[in-house]
């Protein structure tokens, strides 16, 4: 296991490096000038190219790319364009929050969908079945953005029972922070957790007609024992991987949802940062996600030695 | 009915009139029918016949696993120890299954949960079932693997499947069926998917752990030969229907059924000389059952008679046959 | 077309139309610079906001004390009995508003060049004048001012015992310093363009400062009721967080500042008026989606913000208990031409032929919830320099008419592409547009650009053909036909004349009032909608919605411009 993990970080590094690569040199290719943005309509040829060569933009590439890369392993992205406020900090200030709220939409999702897919598969053809898999059709077909209104609308405006938009820091008030994220991390977790729940029923429908199952049943074992433990253990890779897959889309939807909820997110600067041509906070902001998806991804890859043995067999 | 012919002394397991039914595109089918057998205490029996004779149907029934298969008890009555094992709720029939009554498949590749390791996987049959510690457990199953013929056990417990001959995880299997000391062992073909060295081994090792813990054991199989090593007396069934019983030797000496007879024909090995003589045609399909002796079509000894009325099963003195004809042929046995 | 559009317009539209008001007036048009709000000088005087309560909205629709009372006619007979209440003597409460931009992150009053930056800095910076809702200059931290007899200088006599909120004093000598800072195009490049005719600034005594002036300034105390009079603490000037963390003599003292999200403040102890500000504490929070401002006001969490109408109806506002604040802005949706890569252009009759293409009304209707008031005058109606006898129809929509005028101008198969803003609404607007010209036999392709790249495209490099946008609007005249239609103008990139256009822009500079001015600005209004050096489609409004219990909201001129420093809770 442990050996599994060690390769599989091992490969983290060049796949960080091309993100890094990625993250400065897509937004180095895309035209636009944030001197240009910064001088004003009424600015002349000499007062851009001043403020282009204040800001590095005169330089190679290669050169620039070099610079910021040794800045950014060091925890120093820059400073954005217009505001000068240190990205690195405004990046710390918002990634608990953006962290926050995929961490519950995913707990929520797994929490959702995990025991929906196996009763769902385990009581295949039943009405139970059918009424959870009509569930999980809604909830992969209603988009995040048509979901995430309607929440408010009922529970943030009608009931009034949590807040309509807006974050507390969980540092301020464990409950509040917890109340403030629920709306938005129900949103974002339905079609994840729609998700989840038809990968587990598959999952479960075909391991319930595996040999190993029948063996477990002819030894007496409790059904939590069948169902819990051996179908779902061996049902989980898929659906490890399907999890794998979501916290990508997570992050992209979460743009969305921060800027519906008002949650000051990576996200919803990442709107405002591209509007404004915050080049600096673009770069670190992809950086920073595109790594913790890389290392969420690996660790994933991991999981996998737990679920199944003979992957770790085969590192 | 003629349960007589296959009565056993202090019976560990007694089936009557078993009728089993599954749900297919012909609606519900029976595929077992009319099934009366009993498994004395200690003794071996064979049940035996061609695949989707309702061999492993009859079995999977004893242990109350029909339902997992979309299937259902229509008819009859399964006693183990005298207790009717048809009116337990699932709970305590979990209770009874790996306790009581025990199972080795035939697939041991895929009859183990690869997620799991050998050791956990026995700790949570024994913990199941009896008061043990997870120490104790452990300790166990060192010991029951160790009796199977596993070396360095203390190694092999925490090993995952995958790391295991086919073999080897048949012995696993073994010894968790074995490990709750169940009064009946039903053996599911046990040896057909290991090679030829091995099934002996594996057959060897059920002999000496019944002789050891005095269980019943009813052995599964379409191999006469390894009934011819292991059984005392053996059930032969066909289309879902006992068509003899008798005890192995008086089997194997002389068949009374056309079908028996046919089966030993085919054994390969006991005359290997000879070229294999298979049984010609197929069985028919339950929703186009002839209207005689269901094996009649097949019969190299049928009658007229044969295809108008469905025999029954006939004590014919200590044995029992399904056939018309059964006092006036004399088919040919092997051996002796 | 256009009806289609908005019928199929989703959620997805919604949020990003939010963006796109904001936005893509800020990235993209015009930096006018001005304001003005509505309250006299020291007096915190709740004079005007149109406020709308659900009741009188329901039966009518606007009232609007700004003097552009065009449209409410049947506004007065509506009871206003709780129109207005009255603010309380005290100061209570934190008022949590909801701006619609962030400003660029960025309220550097000399040196931000966005456009929606202002209601960021008007809490916090108090000007020399201000200017109140008629758009005349009022009294602010210059209680008097008065132009030398032959227009060369103009004086400020400053109000004494006025402290920043870092206890420097402010005084001839820190006015000086701030002028200096906004007219020098390093340090100022949003504001020294308003002060080019500035040449020079003298200390005249403790108390009074003196510019001295290379051109006509009539403008000027309505520029120095923006940005550009905007005074920063001399000690706090060359802060390097000075973006972001703002330093002035303004109601409000900025205490904390988390980029793109919130802005916290408390009121200033020692502000020179002590019946301003009305509440203890204000939040101003950053709100791109207009969905998501309208839920966080009615459930609460907020007490007011911009409304956007692209996204919106009133009714929405309205059955939801909110109550709506107006004003119609000075701001305009044109379509921006370069002359010089389509020569056609420059023919006025094929910009006229180009004007009486639209229909006005249809264009508002179907994409702005009929809210952007038809026009073919560049000054927005009810504005001092607008022409009231100039008939919003003056083009009249008649596209047999259009064409026959581009076939006696021999003008067939034209073809351009226009640039816009590559957010739904603004592509929308554009299909509209196009779909109006494709009737009179002129092809307009639409190409979705990158916010960032509009201004390079159009302004610096001049690669684009046609530009459709919103300019916000200003403050004074003179800076929206400094920044439109003069040869060199940024947003007249092929450097097209309208003639007789320049004398009148002297003319206007050379009145010290408004009412001196107007003359010369009706006459340019005249002028302008008949040539038509841009294609005016209409006036967007600036709607604020906000919880029945705060009043005193001052809307700006300036498109989604507000400002909070007057807001009180209703006791």
């Amino acid at each position: 296991m442990l050996r599994l993990a060690a390769r599989r970080l091992l490969k983290v590094i060049p796949l960080l490096l091309l993100v890094s690569f990625i993250s400065f040199g897509l937004l180095n290719l895309v035209p636009g000038d944030p001197a240009v943005q910064i001088a004003g309509e009424f600015a002349t040829e000499e007062q851009i190219e001043d403020i282009r060569a204040g800001l590095g933009l005169d330089r190679p590439w290669p050169v620039r790319y070099a610079s910021w890369l040794g800045d950014a392993v060091r925890g120093d992205f820059g400073v954005s364009l217009f505001s000068k406020v240190s990205v690195a900090t405004q990046i710390w200030d918002r990634l608990p929050a953006t962290l926050s709220l995929i961490g519950l939409s995913l707990a929520i999702s797994a929490l959702i969908g995990v025991p929906a897919g196996t009763f769902a598969g385990w009581r295949e053809g039943t009405v139970l079945d059918r009424f959870l898999t009509m569930g999980t059709t809604v909830g992969v077909a209603v988009p995040v953005f048509v979901a995430a209104p309607v929440l408010i609308l009922i529970f943030g405006i009608k009931l009034d029972w949590l807040p309509a938009t807006g974050y507390v820091p969980i540092t301020a008030n464990p409950i509040d922070w917890a109340r403030s994220l629920m709306l938005p991390a129900i949103a974002l977790a339905l079609t994840g957790a729609a998700e989840i729940a038809r990968q587990t029923r598959a999952g479960v429908i075909d391991v319930k007609k595996q040999d190993f199952v029948r063996t477990a049943h002819a030894n007496g074992l409790a059904t939590w024992q069948v169902l819990g433990k051996h179908t779902l253990k061996n049902a989980m890779i898929p659906v490890i991987t399907v999890i794998g897959l979501q916290i990508g889309r997570l992050f992209g939807l979460s743009v969305l949802i921060e800027q519906i909820f008002n949650i000051p997110g990576l996200g919803s600067r990442l709107i405002a940062a591209v509007f404004e041509n915050d080049v600096p906070f673009i770069q670190g902001t992809v950086l920073i996600l595109g790594t913790v998806i890389v290392l969420v991804n690996a660790a994933v890859d991991i999981s996998y030695g737990y679920f199944n043995p003979r992957v770790r067999a085969a590192a | 009915m003629s349960s007589h012919a296959s009565s056993a002394v202090d019976p560990v397991l007694q089936i009557e009139d078993l009728a089993v039914e599954f749900i297919t595109e012909h609606g519900w089918l029976t595929v077992v029918d009319g099934v009366s057998f009993e498994v004395g205490r200690g003794e071996t029996v064979g049940l035996i016949g061609e695949s989707g004779c309702g061999k492993s149907v009859t079995a999977m029934a004893v242990l109350g696993l029909i339902e997992q298969r979309s299937g259902r008890v229509s008819r009859g009555c399964i006693r183990l120890d005298g207790r009717d094992l048809l009116a337990l709720d699932s709970r305590e029939m979990r209770e009874i299954r790996g306790r009581k009554v025990a199972m080795v498949f035939q697939e041991p590749m895929t009859s183990i949960d690869p997620a799991f390791t050998v050791g956990n996987q026995m700790v949570e049959v024994l913990r199941r079932h009896l008061p043990m510690s997870r120490s104790q457990a452990r300790q166990r199953s060192v010991e029951l693997l160790d009796r199977v013929g596993i070396t360095d056990p203390h190694r092999r417990i925490d090993s995952f499947p995958h790391e295991l001959s086919g073999g080897m995880r048949q012995r696993v299997l073994i010894a968790m069926a074995l490990s709750c000391e169940p009064d009946l062992l039903i053996a599911d073909e046990p040896t057909t998917a290991l090679d030829v060295t091995v099934q002996a081994q594996v057959l060897d090792l059920l002999a000496g752990l019944q002789a050891e813990m005095g269980m019943a054991v009813l052995l599964v199989t379409h191999d006469l030969g390894v009934v011819s090593e292991t059984c005392e007396r053996v059930i032969v069934m066909y289309a879902g229907e006992i068509v003899e019983t008798a005890s192995t030797d008086e089997l194997f000496a002389r068949p009374l059924h056309p079908y028996t007879a046919a089966m030993l024909a085919s054994l390969p090995g006991l005359h290997p000389d000879e070229p294999l003589d298979p049984i010609p045609g197929i069985v028919p399909p339950r929703h186009a059952l002839p209207p005689g002796c269901w094996f009649e079509p097949r019969c190299e000894h049928a009658i007229e008679l044969c295809g108008s009325g469905h025999p029954t099963l006939v004590a014919v003195g200590g044995r029992s046959a399904r056939c018309l004809r059964a006092d006036d042929l004399r088919l040919p046995g092997v051996g002796s | 077309m256009a009806q289609e559009i908005v019928t199929t317009r989703r959620n997805r539209v919604r949020w990003l139309a939010a963006a796109l008001a904001l936005v893509l007036l800020a990235g993209a048009c015009g930096t006018s610079d001005d304001s003005d709000d509505s309250d006299d000088d020291s007096a915190p005087a709740a004079t005007d906001a149109a406020t709308e309560t659900a009741a009188d909205v329901a039966d009518d629709t606007s009232d609007t004390d700004t003097s552009d009372a065009d449209t409410g006619d049947a506004a007065d007979d509506a009871a206003p009995a709780a129109d207005e209440p009255e603010p309380p003597a005290g100061r209570s409460g934190t008022l949590l508003w909801a701006l619609p931009s962030n400003g660029a992150n960025f309220y550097d009053p000399h040196a931000s060049t966005n456009p929606f930056a202002r209601s960021w800095m008007y809490p916090f910076y108090d000007r020399l004048t201000n200017v109140d809702a008629d758009g005349n200059p009022q009294p602010m931290l210059a209680t008097s001012w008065e132009f030398s007899d032959d227009g060369s200088s103009l004086t400020f006599h400053l109000r004494e015992g006025v402290v920043f909120h870092d206890g420097a004093p402010f005084n001839a000598e820190a006015a000086k310093l701030n002028l200096d800072r906004a007219r020098n195009p390093q340090s100022a490049p949003a504001t020294f363009v308003d002060l080019l005719a500035v040449e020079s600034v003298d200390v005249v005594d403790e108390y009074s400062v003196r510019l001295n002036l290379s051109a006509p300034g009539g403008a000027l105390p309505m520029l120095l009721g923006d940005q550009a009079g905007m005074m920063i603490s001399p000690t706090a000037m060359d802060n390097e967080d000075i973006g972001t963390m703002p330093v002035g003599a303004g109601p409000f003292v900025a205490t904390a500042f988390r980029v793109d999200e919130v802005m916290f403040a408390d009121a200033f102890d020692d502000y020179w008026d002590p019946e301003i500000p009305k509440v203890d504490k204000l939040e101003l929070r950053f709100i791109l989606d207009p969905q998501t401002r309208l839920n966080a006001i009615s459930s609460g969490e907020l007490h007011g913000g911009f409304m956007d109408v692209v996204t919106h109806s009133r009714d929405d506002a309205i059955e939801l208990g909110l109550v709506i604040t107006e004003r119609v802005s000075t701001g305009m949706f044109q379509l921006f031409l370069n002359t010089e890569l389509v020569p056609e252009f420059a023919n006025v009759n094929v910009r006229r032929a180009m004007a009486m293409a639209i229909d006005q009304q249809a264009f508002s209707d179907a994409l702005h919830h009929g809210e952007c008031t038809p026009s073919d005058q560049v000054f927005s109606k009810g504005w001092w320099a607008a022409n009231p006898d100039i008939d919003a129809d003056y083009y009249p929509y008649d596209p047999a008419a259009a064409r026959a005028l581009l076939e006696a101008e021999g003008v067939t198969d034209l073809e351009f592409t226009s640039i816009t803003a590559n957010l739904p609404p603004f592509v929308a607007m554009s299909e509209a547009v196009a779909g109006f010209f494709a009737e009179i036999g002129v092809t307009m392709n639409v190409a979705a650009t990158p916010i960032p790249e509009l201004i390079a495209g159009f302004i610096v490099n001049k690669t684009a053909e046609a530009y459709f946008s919103v300019n916000p609007g200003a403050v004074d005249p003179a800076k929206l036909v400094g920044t439109i239609w003069l040869p060199p103008s940024p947003f007249n990139p092929g450097g097209y004349e309208v003639p007789g256009l320049f004398p009148l822009h002297l003319q206007a500079q050379s009145g010290t009032t408004p009412e001196e001015r107007a003359g010369a600005y009706h006459e340019m209004a005249q002028l302008l909608t008949d040539e038509q050096p841009t294609i005016v489609f209409c006036t967007p409004a600036n709607l604020m919605v906000h919880r029945p219990e705060v009043g005193g909201v001052q809307i700006l001129a300036t498109q989604t411009d507000v400002d909070v420093s007057q807001i009180y809770f209703v006791e």
